[in-house]
């Protein structure tokens, strides 16, 4: 007979246990589950009631579900520590026990992300006259050299130099990545506390900065990105997003406790 | 100057694909306690990740970069 995994507890974030949102009991998170908090020491895990513990998959809706939860948490929170989508504890208990040992490293985490939310500001190229690669070899000299010893052999480029070609290309967009994020945190320095910045999810998008933001200068941060525009050329599009709780800012990874583990 | 586009967290207009890439692994992880199906993560952090430099890039780059020179009238 197979054994089913019995229901197991959804958890979405740790906050301070003074800011335990009321208005959590009316709201629903993963597969409709009614969310509420268990509480330990000074904190309060976010946490609903999921049917089974098999795995979740990446679907939409519940990808939803579990933002949406968060969503409000960062709206009614002083501080919240996001937990990665996904992560199902056997049972109250163990949320509990989690909370007990890791009082220390959350309380901390917390202090760090106090009163802040994150801010993402992205900067993509989006011109498809020049496209990317016109707007590069414009802006190096050295590459626009290379495209026309290329173009003048007169013949097709052997894979070892089409790859030789390809990596000079990566590398002047490499440079440029760099260039544009130096200008763009120094642009929004003053507001963001901290800033991080991720790597692009495709070639057209040269920055993707997460910024820490204090709740209360959200107005002066949203003022610095529009100044910010200024700094680069018409085709490129400067998209803010935001606010999310600080995902890029809690960087906690922890050994669960072991069922029946005191 | 760059143009300027907002969208709020998941309650604007932003939407889940800002914040799919960030969700699945950021924040608070917890060993032995995350259960998402690899198959359905497999796709979307194709979609949601770094184009990592690979060859196959470097010869996409490459093309690219020719095609630039039809395209252009000399300097």
């Amino acid at each position: 007979m197979a054994r089913k995994e019995e229901g197991g507890t959804y958890l979405y974030a740790v906050v301070p246990k003074a800011a335990a949102p009321e208005k959590l009991g009316e709201l629903s998170g993963v597969e409709e589950g009614k969310v509420y908090g268990i509480e330990g020491g000074e904190l309060t895990a976010v946490v609903s009631d999921v049917p089974t513990r098999e795995e979740l998959r990446p679907e939409r809706r519940l990808l939803a579900a579990h933002q949406r939860v968060l969503d409000q948490v960062i709206d009614s929170s002083p501080a919240v520590l996001p937990v990665a989508f996904g992560t199902v504890a056997e049972s109250g208990a163990g949320v509990r026990e989690l909370l007990d040992r890791y009082q220390e490293d959350f309380s901390q985490q917390m202090k760090r992300v106090e009163g802040k939310i994150e801010m993402g500001v992205r900067l993509t190229y989006r011109a498809s006259k020049p496209n990317l690669f016109e707007f590069l070899i414009a802006s190096s000299p050295e590459l626009r050299a290379e495209r026309d010893r290329a173009a003048e052999s007169g013949r097709e480029l052997t894979r070892e130099e089409k790859i030789d070609l390809g990596q000079k290309v990566d590398a002047v967009l490499g440079s440029m990545r760099d260039e544009y994020a130096e200008r763009l945190v120094q642009a929004l320095g003053d507001f963001g506390i901290d800033s991080k910045r991720n790597p692009p999810r495709n070639e057209s998008e040269l920055v993707d900065l997460a910024v820490l933001v204090p709740k209360d200068k959200r107005e002066e941060f949203e003022a610095a990105v529009e100044s910010a525009a200024a700094l680069f050329p018409d085709t490129f599009v400067l998209e803010q997003v935001g606010p999310f709780p600080p995902y890029d800012f809690v960087d906690m990874h922890l050994t669960a406790p072991m069922a029946g583990e005191a | 100057m760059a143009e300027v586009q907002r969208s709020g967290g998941t309650q604007g207009g932003g939407g889940l694909a800002d914040v799919i890439g960030v969700i699945l692994d950021k924040g608070i992880v917890i060993d032995a306690w995350v259960r998402v199906a690899v198959v359905g993560l497999e796709i979307i952090t194709i979609q949601a990740r770094v184009v990592i430099a690979s060859v196959d890039t470097y010869l996409r780059y490459a093309d690219a970069v020719a095609a630039t020179a039809t395209a252009a009238t000399p300097a």
